[in-house]
Parts: structure tokens; sequence; C-alpha cells
């Protein structure tokens, strides 16, 4: 019996591997600003009716919503999505006497399956 | 895409009977375990409090959903300006759900694991009194 030997005529891996950082790095640019823009449209309900515990936030001044964007290259395979408003974490998370509204939890969650589907077309 | 909230009811169930029987973290957090919010007026503090940040269904294009894939906050709440007794009532927390699963009467819960950053935050309430938060995500898949 022969056993083979296999020889590898093309190894493409070192070329992906030099491909795929920046890859990443656009796909979570991306997709930052996809849920920024999430996050903007569920906090775009005008107020009133004042929303319910566990809905995102009704707007009205619409502070919190422009205060939200992506930022971009925010570090090494990171982008970010931000709120800028002091009172964007009580509102995610509630406060002493105040359930919470939820906003960027399910904007993350709404655009999770999209950004799972971008990075793997990262893969040839 | 959205849940029909009795899906979250086994989630809910589960998470305050897990939660309210333990004894270490009845000691740590005497205030009490609550869904939502703490009630108004309370005095007794830590005190725990979890909520639904997500929850989408999970089942095949076209078919009923068989599974609800939800992402959770737990915290506690201490009427202080430090994060130590908040922070070490968490610890609590997390060794009772991270990696765990169960039954309810509901239903079943069939994997809770925690993700993403902490969440800490102070917050000022009326009166100037101080208050700290601190707690973190679950994912849990139930049915």
């Amino acid at each position: 019996m022969t056993i083979g030997v296999v020889e590898v005529q093309f190894n493409t891996l070192p070329q992906l591997a030099a491909g795929l950082g920046a890859g990443v790095q656009r796909v979570l640019n991306d997709s930052a600003t996809d849920i920024a823009e999430e996050a903007i449209r569920i906090t775009s309900t005008a107020y009133p009716p004042a929303s319910a515990p566990g809905e995102p936030p009704a707007m009205r001044t619409a502070e919190l919503n422009a205060s939200i964007h992506a930022v971009p290259d925010a570090g090494p395979l990171e982008a970010d999505v931000v709120a800028g408003t002091d009172y964007a974490v009580t509102l995610e998370y509630g406060g002493v006497n105040l359930a919470a509204r939820p906003f960027m939890t399910p904007a993350v969650e709404t655009k999770k399956a999209a950004i799972q589907e971008r990075l793997n077309g990262l893969l040839p | 895409m959205s849940v029909a909230v009795n899906s979250l009811i086994p989630v809910e169930q589960w998470l305050a009977t897990t939660l309210k029987g333990d004894a270490t973290l009845a000691a740590l957090a005497p205030g009490g375990v609550f869904v939502g919010q703490t009630p108004e007026g309370m005095a007794t503090f830590p005190a725990v409090v979890f909520g639904s940040g997500s929850a989408l269904p999970v089942g095949a294009v076209g078919n009923a959903p068989f599974m609800v894939n939800a992402v959770y906050f737990v915290k506690v709440i201490a009427k202080s300006d430090s994060y130590v007794a908040a922070d070490n009532a968490f610890n609590r927390i997390l060794f009772l759900l991270d990696q765990k699963s169960g039954t309810a009467t509901a239903g079943t819960v069939y994997s809770v694991q925690q993700e993403g950053q902490y969440i800490r935050y102070p917050e000022t309430g009326a009166g100037g009194i101080q208050f700290r938060h601190s707690g973190g995500n679950f994912r849990i898949y139930a049915h």
C-alpha cells in the first residue's frame, strides 16, 4: 500500500490572515453604524404617550436620540456605539424607582444576525 | 420580531426562584428581589432588580417558535456612594446564574450565560441620596 504525500501547492493562509483584520474592522464599523441607526429609530416615537416599562423610551426632547452615534475605529478590532447623555444608562437599565426602557440592547440584538452574516462573508 | 409575553414567564419564574432562594444573596441584598424596579419608598438596600432587555423568538421560518432567546439584565442597587456592597451581591448572583440551567413551573430554562461588560453606574436620588447600580447582562434560552 502506498500512502501519498500531500504537497501544499498554494498556501493562501498568510494572505487570508493579513486581509481578515481589515475586513473585520470594516464589518465592525458598518455594524456600529447600523446599530446606532436602529437605536435612533426605536427611540424616535413621539411623546405622548409615555413609553411603557420595558419599551424603548419615547422621544420628548430628541436629546437622547440626537446623542446616539457610531464611533468607527475606536480601537483595534473595535467600533463603539455611544448614547451620549448622562441619563442614557438609567433609561437602558432603570433607576431606583424607574423601570428600564432598553433601547441599545434591542438594537444590538436586532442587528446581530446581519453582523454574523457579514463576518461569514469575509471567509472565502 | 417579538415574542409573546408569556414566553418569558419561565425565565422570570426561574430567575426569581433562584435569586430569592439563596440565603447568601439574601444576606448580601436584604432588600429583596424585584422585577423591573424597586417599590416606591423602599427603605432596605441593597436590593436585586432584573428585567428583559431583549427577547427574540427562535424557530424555523414559517413554524411556531420553539424557544425564546432573551437578554436579561440583573443588577444590585445599593444605597451608598460606594460600589462595594453592590459588587459583592452581584458576585453572588454571577455564581447563582452564570452557566446554569433549570426548570420552572411554566417551562424550562435551557442555558444562562453572562455576556458583555459589567453594568456599573451611579444614581442621585431625591434629596441627593446616592445609589450605586452593579450588574450584568445574561443571555437566556428558554421554552
